[in-house]
């Protein structure tokens, strides 16, 4: 393979890496603090994309320069996660925390069709589409392949939410108060920990990562009701191969399907489908826990 | 003096009298004998999702069409009420949801579907139930060509012809072709598609080089690295049948990386999108209205009584200009419409199902654009089909499907009887 070819295949493999690794970091950090699989976060992954467009194209039309669409896309997403975050963890989940996952995994669900139809009831079923932010930062070459300067931008924003998270968990007295309230709830409330604003919290943080990645992934697709669910069942492979709960997983997960997948359009254009899920299937075979998951005690 | 009896002629005076006073006050359109209440139309698209932008301009077209002819009597004076279903999921979603709405709404005709996975699951149900059912959009040449129907017709040209009308375009543009390309969705549309369009250029062109050959999910929304293959491939001609949203995405994400400069690109639902992207589809890219008679520019709808009312009471309805997809709902309901009145002149009454079905074999209807011809031994539909290349409009703020050409369906769809594979290694220049 020559590296003009190899080169190609690791900034599309980079490029969908960064994608993925927005959504599944906010799956997985999530699942890592409060013990849920969200499934309602590809809803708030779509409710980002909905609001972002909406906002620029809004703020668009009344004559904003573009190149301050990017602060909007930002906006439009602390908007959705502030508001999503909250209200979901404080008024549906906080009711069944320790209840059996079956539950956990309905509750979530039905929370993703409800937001689902409120994205039709608010924004119709016709798709949006706004291209400026896009377009406005021009192209570059990569081995004679001509990518747009946006997709920098993707990867940087997926990269500083990721490095952020990091800190957030292991530099900062929060993160210390997550992780004591991770290793056992009861002492942490014994402590005077208020867990369930560190529950809140976490569950935004999810929120957020999930709503920026829709608001940035929005000005490269056209956005309509479902457009999420591709790419958040491909979040779900993601978080399965590095390890539910684990941010550094993600991180993996996220490259080992952005390369895979890059690898197999370039060469084997037939597999590019399968190549994924065949990942997935060796890793949970030979490590149920994910590359980065730990193996959980038997606690009876 | 004989003795005039007047009784007979008093009879025959009050009959004549009350005959011409019934014809005076009863409508045109008195219903036939046997005529229910109302017809019952179940019309099933796709309304959410990225497929929406298709599914709801066949709904505007049906609705449109549905209201005109209720307005002016229905069919021989029996109205037509639509059950309006959405599309979106699953094919064993949508075979439920089939079966509900023959066997709980009672629905008389069923009407619509654009996914090929969805008609390929629904034809053998229609068959089972008896039930008329009348595929609008759906493009797979296996549903015609692989099953025997009885209750399910086609009302439109298969991908053979998107995939043939576009092989011929791209030669007429490019006569010295020496490489294609496709990216296609991985399943009957997507294959199907590519495998009619790569088997007419090869018979049409012989030695020509297939440099790569992509496969996504259906409405997939990342492309990047399809497009770094297809920009490393230097391909002369693209070949794609991306549709709906997934198309728009696919523009947009080709646009600023030069495709559209590198290769002609040929979409195959491409007209249908046009309107949608606006001002970032590029010049120069062959679109195609899948193989569709009519664009709302062709014919003219000044030369046209047909085309400029349905364009303008569209445009009035939807605030756009009707796509291939709402031709294709006029085309579906059109020839129901037809085939009625064709089996209520034929029986003097209210039609039962089977007398439709004869009526619909043979039948040719006219829609804004020409005539539609349905096949009576296989239930394929066959008409014209148009492409062009795309040219912005200031006008219209969106790009034109400009430097259009007609082909006739006879020379763009295969005969009865011959499978599409095999027909296009039969095609000539």
């Amino acid at each position: 393979m020559d590296i003009g070819l190899l080169t190609i295949i690791i900034f599309d493999g980079l490029n969908y890496a960064a994608v993925l690794f927005l959504i599944a970091v906010g799956l997985t950090f999530v699942y890592g603090v409060l013990r849920i699989l969200n499934i309602s976060h590809g809803a708030i992954y779509g409710l980002g994309a909905y609001m972002a467009t909406w906002l620029t194209i809004l703020l668009l039309n009344k004559g904003l320069p573009p190149y301050l669409s990017y602060f909007v896309l930002l906006t439009g997403a602390i908007i959705i996660g502030l508001i999503t975050g909250p209200s979901i963890e404080r008024l549906c989940l906080r009711r069944i925390y320790g209840s059996d996952i079956h539950i956990q995994l309905l509750l979530t669900f039905s929370i993703l069709l409800i937001l689902d139809d409120a994205m039709k009831l608010i924004w119709g079923v016709e798709p949006m589409f706004m291209s400026e932010p896009y377009f406005l930062l021009g192209q570059f070459s990569v081995g004679g392949i001509i990518y747009p300067r946006y997709t920098f931008l993707l990867i940087g924003v997926s990269a500083s939410f990721g490095v952020f998270l990091v800190w957030l968990v292991r530099g900062t007295r929060f993160g210390k108060l997550v992780v004591s309230v991770i290793q056992d709830r009861e002492i942490s409330v014994a402590m005077g920990i208020n867990v369930g604003l560190i529950y809140t919290a976490a569950f935004t943080m999810g929120a957020l990562s999930a709503a920026i990645g829709g608001a940035f992934i929005a000005p490269t697709i056209s956005v309509a009701p479902g457009f999420a669910a591709e790419v958040v069942v491909m979040s779900f492979a993601v978080v399965a191969i590095g390890g539910l709960g684990n941010l550094e997983g993600a991180a993996l997960g996220s490259l080992i399907v952005g390369l895979a997948r890059a690898l197999a359009i370039h060469l084997v254009a037939e597999l590019e489908l399968a190549v994924i899920y065949l990942i997935m299937v060796l890793v949970l075979a030979f490590r149920p826990q994910g590359l980065f998951g730990a193996v959980e005690e038997r606690r009876i | 003096m004989p003795k005039i009896n007047l009784l007979p002629g008093l009879f025959l005076s009050i009959l004549a009298v009350g005959t011409w006073l019934g014809a005076m006050v009863l409508p045109v359109n008195a219903a036939p004998p046997g005529a229910p209440a109302e017809l019952k139309v179940a019309f099933v698209d796709f309304l959410s999702g990225p497929a929406a932008i298709f599914g709801t301009s066949g709904r505007y077209a049906t609705e449109w069409l549905v209201d005109k002819w209720n307005k002016e009597g229905g069919i021989k004076g029996v109205p037509l009420k639509l059950v309006i279903l959405d599309e979106a999921g699953t094919p064993a979603k949508n075979v439920t949801e089939f079966r509900r709405l023959v066997m709980e709404e009672k629905v008389n005709v069923v009407l619509g579907f654009t996914s090929s996975a969805n008609a390929l699951a629904i034809a053998p149900v229609a068959e089972e139930l008896k039930t008329l059912t009348l595929i609008h959009v759906a493009g797979t040449n296996r549903l015609t060509e692989d099953h025997k129907l009885h209750y399910t017709f086609r009302t439109s040209n298969h991908q053979a012809a998107d995939s043939v009308l576009l092989a011929r375009y791209v030669l007429k543009l490019k006569p010295n072709l020496k490489s294609i390309a496709g990216a296609n969705e991985d399943y009957a549309w997507g294959r199907d598609s590519w495998e009619a369009f790569m088997g007419a250029i090869k018979t049409l062109q012989p030695g020509v080089e297939v440099k790569a050959e992509l496969w996504t999910k259906i409405q997939a929304g990342e492309y990047s690295a399809e497009i770094s293959k297809l920009l490393a491939a230097r391909a002369d001609v693209v070949h794609s049948s991306f549709w709906g949203g997934g198309l728009v995405t696919f523009i947009k994400q080709a646009l600023p990386r030069g495709l559209f400069k590198q290769s002609l690109v040929a979409l195959s639902t491409g007209a249908q999108v046009d309107q949608f992207v606006g001002k970032d589809m590029p010049d120069g890219v062959v679109l195609c209205p899948r193989a569709t008679g009519a664009y709302f520019l062709d014919p003219e709808p000044e030369k046209d009584p047909l085309q400029k009312e349905f364009v303008e009471g569209y445009h009035k309805k939807v605030g756009r200009y009707p796509d291939y997809v709402s031709y294709r709902g006029y085309q579906a309901i059109g020839g129901m419409k037809a085939a009625y009145e064709k089996a209520i002149a034929q029986t003097g009454r209210w039609p039962t199902t089977e007398e439709v079905i004869k009526a619909f074999k043979g039948l040719t209807w006219r829609v804004p654009g020409g005539d539609i011809h349905m096949r009576a031994e296989d239930h394929q539909a066959i008409h014209d089909g148009l492409v062009g290349i795309t040219k912005m409009s200031k006008k219209y703020g969106f790009a034109l499907m400009e430097k259009r050409e007609r082909f006739p369906g006879e020379q763009i769809m295969p005969p009865v009887g011959m499978k599409t594979p095999d027909w296009v290694k039969t095609l000539k220049k």
